[in-house]
């Protein structure tokens, strides 16, 4: 017990520490003093500080800050997913996208960007709002066609998504050899990244990611129960039907408004959760924030060095998966028989 | 007695077909009740309708309220159900998983107290679970993973525990084990059982009363000196099977035969002299050869007799330590002269059976086959004398051992 709290702390640490060194990191350097200076100022802390330029002010606050926030609650958002759709399955595989979230998202992104080009709907960008109701229709519909009366049997659940994946994702090929022009942005958001990323997209991300959290959290000892199967669960007092579709919910959602604002990363959702459970082990309500944070951090570390590496700004779903997939292959060869 | 689980005109279907059709059953407090029959026969299903985790029609009651007014939590204090071991797809350790037995006691977000894991720690000790409590559950063997379940099972307190085939993926050892400590949970704690199982001879050991179920229908509900008889579980497994007393444990001893097989060839008959326990093997094995068997003349209560009758093998027997009457010894020369082949056990002969052997002694238009024998004689050397005389002969074949004594058949 002891050491999962010394692994909570350190992943918090670890997060202060990770937003200040990333915020220093860009075409423009600044060092750490001037940022935390910046931040108290901002804060009502401290008073004024004419040393540091406005411009730079302007960097950090309404620039990176803003990034960097979104990324963090990005990661932490689909890496809980993760964890929930894992733990949902049974399935050491799954990832936030395996009921189609993923496609059902650039699918009506894809739309957006066809039809509506950058309309604002409600003072939302058209491609968000799209985005979103396409993520959460495809889980709602996917749902519907395994529910078999009140049982949703996992095994038709993955079949039906993935068949709906597939299935829209031809009608998205079909829609980009269309409209030729729009190719490079509709390939561009499916690989996701949170470039230009202002207040208002964190904004209307936080308030589901965390209540999401809440959620989950909520239900972590029932998700523990889950894992020994529905009908065990049951029988230990759990209303194992009425958490799936509770977790379901929450996590389509929640999945959705990340997705809606960063286009498709990939990788930390299945990645996170299984290198968390190395050190946490599978108990959901240790696993759940631990994962949140490291997701969280992962991409923004990625965020960060997909923004300054080159000169050019990288999708941030390819820095995951060029870092990620190499370290989770380490960690399965050295600790194979802890990770499943 | 105290009704636990009621069970009134219940019926539920599997895939569109009436499984369970208006049965009705009483399970009382403190019983060990054993659910039998073969494999589809509905057992699990209806276990899963007593714990209302299948829809049925209805009604079940439990402690006289009906099982479908049960929240599930106050369901899981009353009902604790130990599946089939099984793995998990992440690495819980021992003790993580025993803890879950709790969760029907706490509230949500409320963690364990102190009475809670004075609770896990019994449990643990009581199944020799605590040595191994910081292992992963993944990495113990079936054994172990099994206790571990029954560990947890034990921290839910519950008053009545369902257990399904739990046993089956274990040793003997492992089994027994397990079975002794849900058996003392019963006489000790008057937890009441309802365990389906695969194993007749530990549900005819351990049960109050068995449900045997044969193709969705409650066959019969009754103790298992009612429930185990021959012509009942034959026609249940379609399969021959003794049943005989089992002096040791003083219950009723199921003995697997095999499978009816109508097809084999019924060619010649063999007459078999034998007695005293020496003919069971012999018996049993030409019968599943296809042979059409007498036998005689057997003494009553010898376990040779057991077989015959169990078989259907046409036999002359009379009552023990009297001498054979004349009556029944042509009963069983006329038997002897329909015989194509006469087959001699390692029968010993004392004074009233002795006219069995001399029923053989001058005959030379058959095979007689003798097994040999080295403690044969019980009538000072008389028995021996004739069977040294007999094997002189043409007809006559002794065969040193069983395997010997099969090659000619």
């Amino acid at each position: 017990m002891k050491n999962k709290r010394a692994v909570i702390a350190l992943s918090f640490i670890s997060l202060f520490a990770f937003t200040v060194l990333n915020l220093s990191i860009g075409a423009v350097n600044v060092n750490f003093k001037d940022i935390i200076q910046i931040i108290l100022e901002r804060l009502g802390v401290i008073p004024f500080q004419n040393s540091i330029s406005e411009s730079t002010k302007y960097i950090i606050l309404d620039v990176r800050l803003p990034r960097i926030i979104a990324s963090y609650f990005v990661g932490g958002t689909l890496a809980i997913s993760g964890v929930a759709y894992q733990g949902l399955l049974k399935n050491p595989m799954a990832d936030p996208y395996i009921l189609g979230i993923s496609s059902g998202a650039a699918f009506g992104a894809t739309i957006s960007i066809v039809f509506f080009g950058g309309i604002k709907i409600l003072g939302i960008a058209s491609i968000n709002l799209t985005a979103f109701i396409g993520a959460v229709l495809v889980v709602f519909i996917v749902y519907n066609i395994a529910r078999i009366g009140n049982d949703v049997p996992i095994t038709t659940l993955l079949l039906s998504g993935i068949a709906m994946s597939q299935f829209l994702a031809a009608l998205m090929a079909v829609m980009m050899l269309m409209y030729g022009e729009s190719l490079h942005i509709i390939i561009h958001w499916t690989m996701g990244s949170l470039s230009g990323k202002g207040w208002d997209k964190v904004f209307s991300l936080i308030p589901y990611s965390l209540a999401g959290l809440a959620v989950l959290l909520y239900l972590s000892r029932d998700m523990d129960l889950m894992l020994l199967g529905d009908e065990n669960a049951n029988n230990l007092g759990v209303n194992s039907e009425r958490v799936k579709k509770t977790i379901l919910f929450t996590t389509s959602i929640i999945t959705g408004a990340a997705v809606a604002i960063s286009g498709i990363i990939g990788f930390v959702g299945l990645i996170v959760p299984h290198a968390v459970r190395i050190f946490t082990g599978p108990r959901h309500k240790v696993l759940l924030p631990v994962s949140f944070n490291a997701g969280g951090i992962l991409l923004m570390f990625c965020d960060t060095l997909a923004r300054s590496v080159i000169t050019q700004e990288i999708p941030v779903g390819i820095v995951t998966a060029i870092l990620g997939g190499p370290f989770f292959l380490f960690l399965l060869y050295k600790k194979k028989r802890e990770v499943l | 007695m105290e009704k636990l689980i009621e069970v009134k005109d219940l019926s539920f279907e599997i895939n569109g077909k009436t499984i369970v059709d208006h049965h009705s059953f009483t399970i009382n407090k403190g019983e060990f009740v054993s659910i039998i029959g073969p494999n589809g026969a509905g057992k699990t299903s209806l276990m899963r309708c007593l714990s209302n985790n299948l829809r049925f029609e209805g009604e079940v009651r439990l402690k006289d309220k009906s099982i479908k007014d049960y929240g599930m939590k106050e369901k899981a204090r009353i009902i604790g159900v130990v599946p089939q071991e099984y793995s998990l797809p992440f690495n819980f350790r021992v003790h993580d998983l025993v803890k879950m037995g709790r969760n029907p006691y706490l509230k949500r977000n409320q963690n364990l107290g102190r009475a809670d894991s004075d609770i896990i720690i019994k449990a643990m000790q009581r199944t020799n679970t605590y040595a191994y409590k910081n292992r992963f559950y993944n990495s113990l063997s079936g054994g172990e993973k099994q206790r571990v379940i029954t560990a947890r099972v034990l921290t839910q307190e519950p008053e009545i525990l369902f257990l399904d085939e739990f046993t089956s993926n274990l040793d003997i050892h492992n089994q027994l084990e397990i079975i002794e400590l849900i058996y003392e949970m019963n006489r000790l704690k008057g937890i009441t059982v309802l365990s389906i199982m695969h194993d007749l001879n530990m549900a005819s050991r351990f049960s109050d009363r068995i449900l045997l179920m044969i193709d969705g229908k409650i066959e019969i509900f009754d103790t298992p000196e009612n429930v185990l008889k021959e012509e009942i579980l034959s026609k249940a497994y379609k399969m021959e099977m003794i049943i005989r007393d089992n002096k040791v444990l003083n219950c009723k001893e199921i003995v697997p035969l095999r499978v009816k097989n109508d097809e084999l060839r019924k060619n010649k008959r063999i007459h078999v002299i034998s007695g005293g326990g020496t003919g069971e093997y012999i018996l049993e094995k030409l019968y599943a050869m296809g042979y059409e068997l007498s036998c005689g003349i057997l003494a009553e209560g010898d376990s040779d007799l057991t077989i015959c009758r169990s078989l259907g093998i046409d036999c002359v027997y009379e009552s023990p330590f009297s001498v054979f009457g004349a009556e029944t010894i042509t009963e069983n020369e006329t038997r002897i002269k329909n015989a194509d082949i006469i087959l001699m056990t390692d029968v010993p002969f004392g004074r009233n059976n002795l006219v069995n052997l001399k029923s053989i002694e001058n005959i030379d238009d058959r095979k007689i086959f003798i097994l040999h024998s080295v403690n044969r004689d019980h009538v000072h050397g008389e028995a021996d004398r004739i069977v040294d005389k007999m094997k002189n002969k043409d007809n006559v074949i002794e065969a040193m051992n069983l395997g010997e004594l099969f090659n000619y058949f």
